[in-house]
């Protein structure tokens, strides 16, 4: 695995970049979220999920277009955020970022996060790890239909995902295995 | 703060040179917002069509004569198609892709290029316009059938 950043000479945003892959994560995720055949496929394999009552009457062709229209607006949000000095950056993405359980709702560094989509029974979901209060490191995103992420295995495979960043800055000794950072670092 | 400075230095050690070429294309494509739209849309007609009648994409490329490869661009919604590439592909899958609306009626164009042989445009090339029947070159019809000529 590799880290890239997002924001050329930035360190703000960054990706997980895991081997075998062609783009970084957040490239990935812009890209299948505007990919028409990925999205159909996608779609017409879980078409029962889009059926529960949540999703209203959706139609595979309608939830395909919600998925892009939603994946457009966050990547001109990111894309304006790119812009902003960094002052304002910081202030949007606390704005941005969510916690990924609000049960487990902490202030630790390295606190698992998820940005929605853009509107209210959003699709998209990009997964996250707060690294201190400047930088996020994204580990990858899903298009969530079920209620919790263990329903399903492309969304449990995101929560491996997140493990998986977790893991690797403990074998870089940045965290310890409880997930605290060393004091000896202080 | 200084315990914070430590970690980010750490990670900043590790971030690779490789550049993400996100920025870029979220560039792009607000750049090209207006035609990627249309060509998403004209990608999942075509994909929920092959779905429907079962016709892969294989097949598909073989009666427009081109590769698969070109096919699988098509579907996703990101080809700047010409309107002889729609024209193609809405002969091979006999479906309407596109529609262009001429004087305040909608046309399909590949039908258009439709003729019988006395020169008219066929059926499909017909719409309503102020609520008759009009055809889509310069001839036109009442709703009636009765020929006028257009001034």
């Amino acid at each position: 695995m590799e880290i890239v950043r997002i924001y050329e000479d930035e360190d703000c945003l960054l990706a997980a970049f895991y081997e075998g892959e062609e783009d970084d994560e957040f490239s990935r995720l812009f890209e299948e979220w505007t990919d028409i055949e990925k999205l159909e496929k996608f779609f017409s394999e879980n078409e029962e999920d889009l059926q529960r009552h949540h999703w209203g009457n959706i139609t595979i062709e309608e939830a395909i277009f919600a998925v892009r229209k939603e994946a457009i607006t966050l990547r001109k949000r990111f894309r304006e955020i790119s812009e902003e000095p960094s002052k304002e950056r910081v202030e949007s993405f606390i704005k941005l970022f969510k916690p990924l359980d609000l049960r487990l709702r902490n202030n630790d560094s390295f606190e698992r996060k998820k940005v929605y989509g853009t509107i209210r029974r959003s699709f998209l979901r990009m997964y996250a790890l707060r690294i201190g209060t400047e930088m996020y490191l994204i580990t990858g995103g899903a298009i969530k239909l079920t209620d919790t992420m263990q329903e399903r295995k492309h969304t449990r495979k995101e929560l491996d995902k997140l493990e998986r960043c977790k893991q690797y800055f403990k074998d870089l000794g940045i965290i310890d295995e409880d997930g605290v950072i060393d004091l000896l670092e202080i | 703060m200084k315990k914070e400075k430590t970690i980010k230095e750490k990670i900043q050690e590790k971030i690779s040179n490789k550049k993400s070429e996100w920025l870029d294309e979220a560039k792009y494509a607000e750049e090209n917002e207006a035609w990627l739209e249309k060509s998403a849309q004209i990608a999942l007609k075509i994909l929920r069509h092959l779905r429907e009648n079962k016709i892969s994409q294989v097949e598909l490329s073989r009666r427009l004569g081109v590769s698969a490869q070109y096919v699988s661009k098509i579907v996703k919604g990101r080809e700047n198609l010409s309107l002889e590439t729609i024209c193609k592909i809405e002969a091979a899958l006999e479906i309407v892709l596109i529609e262009v609306v001429v004087y305040g009626s909608t046309i399909n164009v590949s039908s258009m290029y439709s003729k019988n042989k006395r020169g008219i445009p066929r059926q499909d090339a017909r719409s309503v316009y102020n609520g008759k029947m009009v055809y889509t070159s310069f001839g036109k019809y009442s709703d009636k059938g009765k020929k006028e000529r257009i001034a």
